[in-house]
């Protein structure tokens, strides 16, 4: 795994976010680009947003979610490729800790690990009038 | 047949009663049986669940049902699934929000800061939670010399005119541009607020003069009317839907519920200069009567509206026919709307002699094609006869209305109720004649 002391932001000038009922949308203004993610996905994104490090985020998914160590290191460094590689997060300087807990559901029973990944949304999808 | 429309029709007063308590602010404390009754079947949720949506007010009406679910666990359980609707309205919710968002961030950038109308506005600023106002595109507000440079912003960011004659012709008629994105995002770009051949005069820089700028955290400042100019616009567009939907009566509401220091001597000005008395006088008045909005006695009276004006908009029976979205089962019913709330005697000869000419509807772009000479006639001739059939229906209803002495509930329509600003006050639109039937002797709708 990258180096667990790393903390990546949402690219803050070019993204913005909401977590709705555990499904995080996450926007790039410039391109009108919409990704989706929920389960684990959306608590890594929670996560990034609230300035946690790499390793504090590992550390919750696995109290969190079921599976090895090695296992959600592995779903997580490939999430955090995409999100880099699609310019939605940035590597931050900020070493200060984390302020807040990445998602409310701490004291749920742990999860089925499902692969995280950002889906693109390509309609907007019955919206209500 | 007979019992059977009138099942149906009695179907569609309970709906609409119910749909009225779920919409109110108070709608936690407005649960009773025959809320609970309607909603214990399937047709009725499904009633209530096609009738908010009609009325743009699904998202209001589930909070409302929630809040009522709250103090009535049997009410929640039967109305589990209608309340699971509110995860993917909150989802849009949030889609529009990031959506208009990025729009207002774009445009800043062009040095452009329209201001946002409507519902993406009013959702900011009046209601608890955004998912409560959903909407269907983004209306913004510009300065005329802005609007070509806010479409070139918003096409080089992935937007579309679309056809260059038919932009052409909302230029030319119209007021605003409409742009989408492949998303499924809509935007209304607007230099003015009515089409020119309006007999209303609201007047867009008055408007952009007086609006006024929210900060939002991790959002960008949004530009929104003044509260008053808020209520002025929203009633405005009852000259556009016609009082077919309660959403903009929603709005009104929500508006004054929330905006402490409101200008009513502004209010009230405006609306005579912008020659909106009439509509303004309706849009409260049915705010008030059926939603309790807080108005100050004698503010819809200082509107000044005339006897006869005030007469004829009560024969439409509005506190009943607008929330059961009859008023629009009449296509002839906007036209004789338009005739009472125009304001003033020649604003409304204008009117009749635009209906006579078929040049009514200001909203409708239009369609630049040679019509034969004969055909054009006949349908002149055949909207006025619809027309005068249809005002002396609303006579003869009234009629047989007061020798049946039915009237007295209508006739109150343009009166203040007791108990001053109109809190606490209900007129209960839906008082008789809708009672619960004993359990299982309710015929089913289209039984």
């Amino acid at each position: 795994m990258r180096d667990p002391d790393l903390r990546l932001t949402p690219n803050r000038a070019n993204v913005a976010a909401k977590v709705i009922d555990g499904e995080a949308i996450i926007l790039d203004i410039t391109r009108g680009a919409y990704y989706s993610m929920d389960g684990a996905g959306a608590v890594i994104w929670a996560g990034l947003d609230t300035g946690h490090s790499l390793g504090a985020i590992a550390d919750l998914l696995a109290e969190r979610y079921e599976g090895t160590r090695l296992e959600i290191e592995q779903h997580l460094e490939r999430l955090t490729d995409d999100l880099l590689h699609e310019g939605l997060v940035i590597a931050s300087s900020r070493s200060s800790p984390a302020s807040a807990e990445p998602s409310p559901d701490a004291a749920a029973p742990p999860q089925p690990f499902g692969t995280p990944t950002p889906h693109r949304s390509t309609h907007t999808q019955a919206l209500p009038a | 047949m007979k019992r059977q429309r009138a099942s149906v029709l009695r179907m569609r007063d309970e709906t609409a009663a119910a749909l009225i308590r779920l919409v109110r602010h108070d709608a936690g404390s407005r649960a009773d049986d025959r809320l609970r009754e309607l909603l214990s079947t399937d047709a009725g949720r499904m009633a209530l669940h096609g009738l908010a949506s009609q009325h743009g007010v699904l998202a209001v009406a589930l909070t409302g049902l929630e809040a009522a679910g709250a103090r009535d666990p049997l009410l929640a359980e039967a109305c589990r699934p209608l309340l699971a609707q509110r995860a993917v309205i909150r989802r849009q919710a949030a889609l529009w929000d990031l959506e208009t968002d990025r729009m207002l961030r774009l445009l800043d950038a062009y040095g452009l800061q329209p201001m946002t109308l409507k519902g993406a506005a009013l959702r900011v600023a009046n209601y608890r939670d955004s998912s409560e106002r959903t909407f269907g595109d983004v209306d913004l507000l510009l300065p005329e010399p802005d609007v070509i440079n806010a479409v070139t912003c918003l096409t080089a960011a992935g937007y579309a005119l679309g056809d260059e004659t038919i932009a052409a012709r909302y230029r030319r008629y119209h007021f605003h541009y409409l742009l989408t994105n492949p998303m499924g995002f809509l935007v209304e770009l607007h230099w003015a607020l009515q089409p020119p051949s309006s007999v209303i005069r609201l007047r867009p820089e008055r408007i952009l003069a007086r609006s006024r700028t929210i900060e939002r955290p991790r959002a960008p400042a949004i530009r929104i009317p003044s509260p008053e100019d808020m209520v002025l616009h929203l009633s405005h567009q009852e000259t556009e839907d016609w009082f077919s939907t309660i959403r903009r009566l929603v709005d009104v509401d929500r508006i004054l519920r929330t905006e402490s220091a409101f200008d009513w001597d502004y209010l009230r000005a405006a609306a005579a200069e912008s020659g909106m008395r009439p509509v303004l006088g309706l849009t409260l008045q049915l705010a008030r009567q059926l939603l309790s909005a807080p108005i100050p006695t004698g503010f819809i009276r200082s509107l000044e509206l005339s006897r006869s004006t005030r007469f004829h908009l009560a024969l439409l029976n509005p506190l009943t026919s607008v929330p059961a979205g009859a008023l629009y089962d009449r296509a002839t019913a906007p036209r004789y709307l338009a005739i009472w709330i125009a304001p003033d005697p020649k604003a409304r000869r204008r009117t009749m002699r635009e209906i006579a000419t078929d040049r009514f509807d200001h909203f409708e772009v239009p369609v630049e094609i040679p019509v034969p000479a004969l055909r054009t006639w006949s349908r002149r001739l055949g909207g006025l006869a619809k027309l005068s059939a249809f005002w002396l229906w609303l006579y003869l209803r009234r009629a047989g209305q007061i020798l049946r002495r039915a009237s007295a509930r209508q006739s109150k329509f343009w009166e203040d109720p007791p108990g001053g600003r109109g809190e606490g006050a209900w007129l209960d639109p839906f008082p008789a004649g809708i009672q619960p039937a004993p359990s299982g002797t309710r015929p089913a709708p289209g039984a």
